[in-house]
C-alpha cells in the first residue's frame, strides 16, 4: 500500500513538476496585449448629462472618432429602463475590488460597473466630466465642482467630504502605485459641498489622467474596510455578492438611484471569468456570452463573416526602447546615426500584415494623431533600409550585434530580429522569466528593449522614460536640453504645454531614443444583440459598458 | 480495521512532508514572484524588491518554509500572496467542482468499462470483442484535452445542446449542474473507460480458464450465473486496482479539462496559482490533492479486502 501510495503520489508530484516546468514559459496574468486595429463603431459614452469643464487648463479631447471598416453599425439605443443582461467573457482575474489596490488598468472593466471616478477618458485619452462636472487646473492647485445628487449604492450621499475622503485614503493607504501618482496632493480642501481644492506640492501634468482611472474611483466612505471583498461605488450596476462567486462569475445589477439612467441600459451584467482564447471564442459562438476579447487578431476575420461585431481601439505603441544611448555597453548606440538606422531598417506595415493580421496602425511617435503631444512636423523616419545601411556606413559601424530580454519567442520580435538582419544588424533574443521584462530593461544589464509604452499621458511617457531620474533610464543619462523642456512643459497650463510635450515627443523619435513599430490594438467581438459600446483607451480588453444595450 | 486505516493515514504524514519541500523548492526555481504579478506594469526592480521585502519573499527559504509548516501545524494554510483570501476558503469553495467532476467522470468510465469489459471478455473472439478492443485501444489513445475540444465543438458551439463553458452550483440547479457537467463528465470518463475495459475484458478471460471455474461449470453452472456468482469477483480484484489509478487519473486529469470548460475547481486554482508565484495556495492545493490520492488507496485497499477474504484475514 506505502508503496503504491507514493507511487500515486509521485504523479501527482509529477504533475505537478510538469505545470511548474510548464509556467516557466508561460505568460503570467498580466493583461493581454493584443495588437493592432480595426477601427470601432462607437456610441459615446461619456456622461451626457455632463457640463463642459471651465476649460482653464483643461487638455481639450481632440475627437478622432473612429471610423467603421466591415463592421455592424450599431443602432442608435433609447432604452427607457434598464432590461437585458450582457455577459461579458473576461480573461482575467479580480485580485480586490478596492480600485485604490488595484494597479493593473484591466481591471477597470470590473471597476466601471460599480464606480465613478471624479474624471473619466475618452476613447483617444481627453479628460471628459465623471463625478466631477468641471475643473480648473493650475501648476499647484486643482479645483472640481461635484456633480449634484448622487448617491453611493449604500445610501451615503456623495459630496466634498465623500471626494476628500477618497482621494486621502486613496493617498495615504493605496498600492504603491497609487500612492505615486497621488503623492503630489498635499491637501484637499472642502470648500463647500460640491467643490474641492487640491492643493499639490508640484506640477503633475497627468494627474486628471490618473483620477479617470483607479486613483479617482469614488469607494463610499463607509466601506473603505470592506471594499476589497464588497464594492460599494456610486456607478450604474450594483455589486451581486450573492450570485457572484470569486474567479468564476461576477453579477451586477442596476442601480436605481443611478445618477444618469441614460448610460444604465442594461439590468444585469454578468463578467464570466475564463482562462483563455479559446475558451471566450467557444462561449461567444454557443451564446453564453455576448462579448468577449480577442487576443489573437488573427480570429478577427472568421469572427466577422461569423456576424460578430469587432469593437478596438489602438493602444499603447510597441517600440524599441535604447537604453544604452551613451554606449555603456553597446559604444555604437552613442552616435545617433545607429539608432536612427534601426528605425529606418522596420517595414512597419509589413510587420503589422505578418504579425497582427493587419490590425494596427505603423508608428514613428508615442502619441496618435489627434492626441494630446502627438508632433506633426516629425522627419520621416519610416522604412529605408538604404537610408539604414547609409547611416551605419557613415557612423563607421560594421556588424553591429546587441542583445535584449524577452519574454518568449515572440513573434513581433522574431520578426524585427529579421529587419535587422537585414541591414546588418544582429539583435539577439534572451528569453527571461515572463512578466520580468520591465525589470530587467531597469536593471542596467541590456543595451534596449522591446516593450509596450504604456503610459497614457506623455508626460509620465516623457518621465519615466527619457529624463535622467527615469524608472526606465537605468543608465541615467541625461540631455539638458529635453530636462529643461520637460520642466518647463511641466508648470504651464496643459494647452500651453501641449507644444511642448509634442517636441519632446518628437525629440524622442528623431534622437533614436525610442524606435517605434506600431499602435496594438485592443479587440474586442460583440454579438448582433449588443448594441454600442467603446474600447477603453489604454485599457487593454476593456470594454466600456455605460450607454451599451442588448436586445432581447 | 481501524489500526489498518489508522496506520495508512500515519504513513501519509511523511510522503506530505516531502511533497511539501519538493513543491516548494520547485516554486522557487521559477523565475519571477508574487510581487511582480501584483505590480503588473509597475513591476519595476525597486518596487518588486520593496513588496518583495513587505511580503518576506527576500528571507531565507528555510525561514520561509518554517514560517509555512508552522501554521499548517496549527491548522493554517495560510492566505494567498495575491488576493488575500484564505486558501482553505479558496480549496473549500473549489473542490466541490473537482470532486463533482472526478466522481461524475469515473461513473461514467466504471459503468461503460465494467459493462463492455464484461460482454467483451465472456465472447473472446467475437465481433463485439473485437470491435470493444479496437474503440478501447483508440480511446486509450485519445487524450481528455483533445475530445473535450472536440465535444465542445460539437455539443456547445455548433449543437448549442450544451454549455461551452461555465458551472452551475448544485444547490442552485440540478438540471443546470447536470448540464454544465455532461460534457467534462465524458471527456474525461470516456478515455478512462478504455483501460477498465481492456483490464476487464483481459481479467475475465482468465478467470474463466481458471480451475474453479471448470469445475463449477462441471456441475452445471453456466452464463450469467457463472460469471455474477463465481467469475467476477476474483476477476474484479485487478479491475479495482486500474479503477484506483484512473481516479488518481482522473484527478490530474480534471485539472486539465477544467480548463477547457473554464470550471473553477482545483486544476484552474492550481495552474493560476502556479503562473502567480502564490506558493501558499499551491502548498494548499498540493496538499488535499495529496490527501485525495490517499484517500483514494485507502479506500482501494478496503475494497481488496471485501473482495478477497485472505487480504481481511492477513
Amino acid at each position: 500500500m506505502l508503496v503504491r501510495t507514493g507511487m500515486h503520489l509521485s504523479v501527482v508530484l509529477l504533475f505537478f513538476a510538469l505545470l511548474l516546468a510548464g509556467c516557466g514559459g508561460a505568460p503570467v496574468a498580466t493583461a493581454p496585449t493584443a495588437p493592432a486595429a480595426t477601427q470601432a463603431p462607437v456610441t459615446p459614452t461619456s456622461a451626457p448629462n455632463a457640463t463642459a469643464p471651465t476649460a482653464t487648463g483643461v487638455p481639450t479631447p481632440k475627437a478622432t472618432a473612429p471610423t467603421a471598416t466591415g463592421v455592424p453599425t450599431p443602432k442608435a439605443t433609447v432604452a427607457a429602463a434598464p432590461h437585458g443582461t450582457l455577459r461579458f467573457g473576461f480573461l482575467n482575474r479580480f485580485l480586490t475590488w478596492d480600485p485604490h489596490q488595484e494597479q493593473r488598468p484591466i481591471a477597470i472593466m470590473g471597476y466601471q460597473l460599480v464606480y465613478d471616478a471624479l474624471v473619466n477618458e475618452d476613447s483617444n485619452g481627453g479628460i471628459v466630466p465623471g463625478l466631477a462636472t468641471a475643473w480648473t487646473q493650475t501648476a499647484t492647485s486643482v479645483e472640481f465642482t461635484l456633480r449634484e445628487g448622487v448617491v453611493f449604492h449604500d445610501g451615503t450621499s456623495f459630496d466634498a467630504a465623500a471626494a476628500k475622503a477618497n482621494l486621502l485614503h486613496a493617498r495615504d493607504n493605496g498600492a504603491p502605485t497609487i500612492k505615486q501618482q497621488l503623492t503630489a496632493i498635499e491637501d484637499v480642501a472642502v470648500i463647500d459641498a460640491t467643490h474641492i481644492r487640491l492643493k499639490l506640492t508640484k506640477p503633475v501634468p497627468d494627474l486628471l489622467n490618473n483620477l479617470a482611472r483607479m486613483a479617482g474611483m469614488m469607494i463610499s466612505p463607509t466601506s473603505f474596510a470592506t471594499a476589497k471583498e464588497l464594492p460599494v461605488g456610486t456607478g450604474p450596476w450594483v455589486f451581486n455578492a450573492a450570485e457572484s462567486k470569486a474567479d468564476a462569475q461576477y453579477v451586477f445589477d442596476a442601480f436605481p438611484r443611478f445618477w444618469d439612467p441614460q448610460q444604465q441600459q442594461l439590468q444585469r451584467i454578468v463578467l464570466l471569468i475564463l482562462p483563455d482564447q479559446t475558451s471566450a471564442l467557444n462561449a461567444l459562438r454557443s451564446g453564453e456570452i455576448d462579448a468577449a476579447p480577442v487576443t489573437n487578431p488573427s480570429n478577427v476575420a472568421q469572427l466577422q463573416a461569423e456576424g460578430y461585431a469587432i469593437l478596438a481601439n489602438d493602444l499603447s505603441p510597441l517600440g524599441l526602447q535604447i537604453l544604452d544611448r551613451n554606449g555603456t555597453i553597446v559604444p555604437a548606440f552613442a552616435d545617433k546615426r545607429v539608432r536612427l538606422a534601426l528605425s529606418y531598417a522596420i517595414d512597419r506595415q509589413t510587420l503589422i500584415d505578418t504579425v497582427l493580421s493587419g490590425y494596427g496602425k505603423a508608428t514613428t511617435q508615442r502619441s496618435k494623431p489627434g492626441q494630446y503631444g502627438y508632433a506633426n512636423d516629425i522627419v520621416d523616419l519610416n522604412y529605408n533600409p538604404a537610408r539604414a545601411r547609409a547611416l551605419l556606413a557613415e557612423a563607421g559601424v560594421q556588424n553591429l550585434e546587441f542583445s535584449i530580454p524577452s519574454g518568449g519567442v515572440l513573434p513581433e520580435a522574431e520578426a524585427i530580429v529579421g529587419f535587422f538582419k537585414a541591414v546588418g544588424v544582429t539583435m539577439k533574443l534572451e528569453i527571461v522569466a515572463p512578466g520580468t521584462v520591465v525589470q530587467e530593461a531597469a536593471s542596467g544589464k541590456w543595451p534596449a528593449v522591446i516593450v509596450p509604452l504604456s503610459e497614457p499621458h506623455i508626460a509620465t511617457f516623457i518621465a519615466n522614460r527619457v529624463l535622467k531620474t527615469g524608472s526606465m533610464n537605468p543608465f541615467r543619462i541625461e540631455e539638458p536640453d529635453l530636462e529643461a523642456l520637460a520642466a518647463k512643459a511641466r508648470t504651464l497650463p496643459p494647452a500651453e504645454a501641449e507644444p511642448l510635450w509634442a517636441q519632446l515627443s518628437r525629440e524622442t523619435a528623431q534622437r533614436g531614443i525610442i524606435v517605434n513599430f506600431y499602435t496594438t490594438p485592443s479587440l474586442i467581438a460583440t454579438s448582433p444583440k449588443v448594441k454600442g459600446g467603446t474600447v477603453g483607451y489604454f485599457k487593454p480588453s476593456v470594454l466600456e459598458l455605460r450607454g451599451v444595450a442588448i436586445e432581447d | 480495521m481501524r489500526w489498518f486505516v489508522f496506520s495508512r493515514l500515519l504513513s501519509l504524514l511523511p510522503l506530505l512532508f516531502m511533497l511539501s519541500v519538493l513543491v516548494f523548492l520547485m516554486l522557487h526555481m521559477i523565475p519571477g514572484s508574487a510581487a511582480g504579478v501584483i505590480l503588473a506594469e509597475a513591476a519595476t526592480l525597486e518596487n518588486v524588491a520593496a513588496l518583495e521585502r513587505q511580503m518576506g519573499l527576500r528571507d531565507p527559504l528555510i525561514m520561509q518554509y518554517g514560517r509555512w509548516i508552522g501554521r499548517v501545524l496549527q491548522g493554517d494554510l495560510g492566505v494567498s500572496l495575491i488576493n488575500g483570501r484564505s486558501v482553505v476558503a479558496t480549496i473549500r469553495d473549489r473542490l466541490p467542482v473537482t470532486l463533482s467532476m472526478a466522481a461524475g467522470a469515473l461513473s461514467v468510465s466504471v459503468i461503460i468499462g465494467l459493462s463492455v469489459g464484461l460482454l467483451a471478455g465472456m465472447r473472446p473472439g467475437s465481433l463485439f470483442d473485437r470491435l470493444a478492443l479496437a474503440v478501447a485501444s483508440l480511446g486509450l489513445a485519445i487524450p481528455a484535452f483533445w475530445l473535450a475540444l472536440l465535444l465542445v465543438a460539437k455539443f456547445a458551439v455548433e449543437l448549442h445542446w450544451l454549455p461551452a463553458v461555465g458551472y452551475t452550483p448544485l444547490e442552485k440547479s440540478l438540471t443546470g449542474w447536470l448540464r454544465s457537467l455532461v460534457l467534462p463528465w465524458l471527456a474525461l470518463g470516456l478515455p478512462s473507460s478504455a483501460m477498465i475495459v481492456h483490464q476487464m475484458r483481459s481479467a475475465l478471460r482468465t478467470t474463466m480458464q481458471a480451475p474453479y471455474i471448470q469445475a463449477a461449470r462441471a456441475t452445471g453452472i453456466d452464463g450469467w450465473a457463472l460469471i455474477v456468482h463465481h467469475a467476477l469477483r476474483n476477476a474484479m480484484i485487478p479491475v479495482v486496482t486500474v479503477i484506483g489509478f484512473e481516479l488518481t487519473h482522473l484527478i490530474g486529469g480534471a485539472f486539465i479539462v477544467e480548463r477547457v470548460f473554464a470550471l473553477p475547481g482545483m486544476g484552474s486554482l492550481a495552474t493560476t496559482a502556479v503562473l502567480e508565484h502564490d506558493l501558499p495556495l499551491v502548498q494548499g492545493v498540493v496538499l488535499v490533492t495529496a490527501c485525495l490520492v490517499v484517500f483514494v488507496n485507502l479506500l482501494v485497499d478496503l475494497c481488496y479486502g471485501w473482495l478477497d477474504p485472505r487480504i481481511r484475514t492477513a
